[in-house]
């Protein structure tokens, strides 16, 4: 380092944690899924039987497909905007790792919304369909897997996205 | 001698604590179970922080699990069993990302900054040893 025109050693810092602020900036304006394990992969219903449900059973029309549990809080909160739902759209259940004791207490105390229900005591069902945690409700039609939705549902939620994506699918 | 027999004892008594896989969960041909907890090792739990599916204890590793088995049992080899899951959650359930364009950068800036690094010392060590 005798010259002076080793400037390169003093920009190419300044350069490089310009890159990374321009990175950062990008990364955190982008409009994404903040969990990358709720981004819906599947675009077909994927194929699985379990004790109550499987992939056939889903008719033509769109309907919606939930998982739940006795010991999820979330679908306790939910479970209100579930039945409504089940008012309207065919509703069919994938009990994840549940007790047949918890199960059966959970739908008698709350009342059994469900066209069908499937038993995913292992959660087979649930690696089939990518999910990373419940409640998390599924509009399918004709063997696509039209939406996803991680999380209880609001019942905001309920009408400006599951509603009108239904309608939409039913048309 | 005996303290040490006995602190070794007590680190042994909590080896089990450490293990997510739950008893039940052993398949039953000696061949597969070892395919299994092979896999196990390579996937990550998605509800944890960096940390595989053997070791998980959450419901979601479980199943992730109980996934691998059934692959194995329908016929699926290691490459298909890993491919499954990587189809439904993505490359991030892979202890190890794979190697292609986007992730070049993860697998190849630390050596470039190696050789950048060891280059540049090179030159001041040369430079420092002409001065001395």
């Amino acid at each position: 380092m005798k010259k002076p025109d080793k400037k390169i050693f003093y920009v190419l810092p300044l350069l490089f944690f310009g890159i990374l602020v321009l990175i950062a900036a990008i990364d955190l304006t982008m409009d994404k899924t903040p969990n990358p394990y709720h981004a819906n992969l599947i675009k077909e219903v994927p194929a699985f039987d379990i004790d109550g449900l499987s992939d056939a059973d889903f008719g033509d029309a769109p309907a919606v497909v939930n998982f739940f549990a006795s010991w999820c809080t979330p679908c306790v909160a939910e479970h209100p905007v579930i039945s409504d739902l089940a008012d309207e759209f065919p509703v069919y259940g994938i009990n994840f790792m549940d007790t047949d004791e918890g199960r059966r207490s959970f739908l008698s105390r709350l009342s059994d919304p469900y066209r069908k229900i499937g038993i995913d005591a292992q959660g087979i069902a649930a690696a089939a369909w990518g999910i990373s945690g419940i409640p998390v409700t599924f509009i399918v039609r004709k063997g696509k897997v039209l939406y996803r939705y991680d999380g209880p549902v609001t019942p905001k939620d309920a009408d400006s996205i599951l509603r009108l994506r239904l309608k939409e699918a039913a048309e | 001698m005996k303290p040490l027999l006995l602190l070794i004892s007590i680190f042994l008594l909590s080896a089990p604590a450490l293990a997510g896989v739950r008893p039940a969960e052993r398949m039953a041909d000696p061949v597969m179970e070892a395919r299994a907890q092979a896999l196990y090792k390579n996937l990550r739990c998605v509800v944890c922080q960096s940390q595989p599916i053997a070791e998980s204890d959450s419901e979601i590793a479980a199943a992730l699990r109980a996934a691998v088995r059934a692959r194995i049992q329908a016929g699926d080899g290691d490459k298909a069993v890993l491919g499954y899951l990587q189809d439904r959650y993505g490359d991030q359930i892979l202890m190890k990302p794979p190697v292609k364009p986007l992730t070049w950068p993860l697998w190849f800036l630390p050596a470039l900054f190696l050789a950048a690094g060891g280059y540049a010392s090179w030159r001041t060590m040369k430079g420092g040893g002409k001065k001395a």
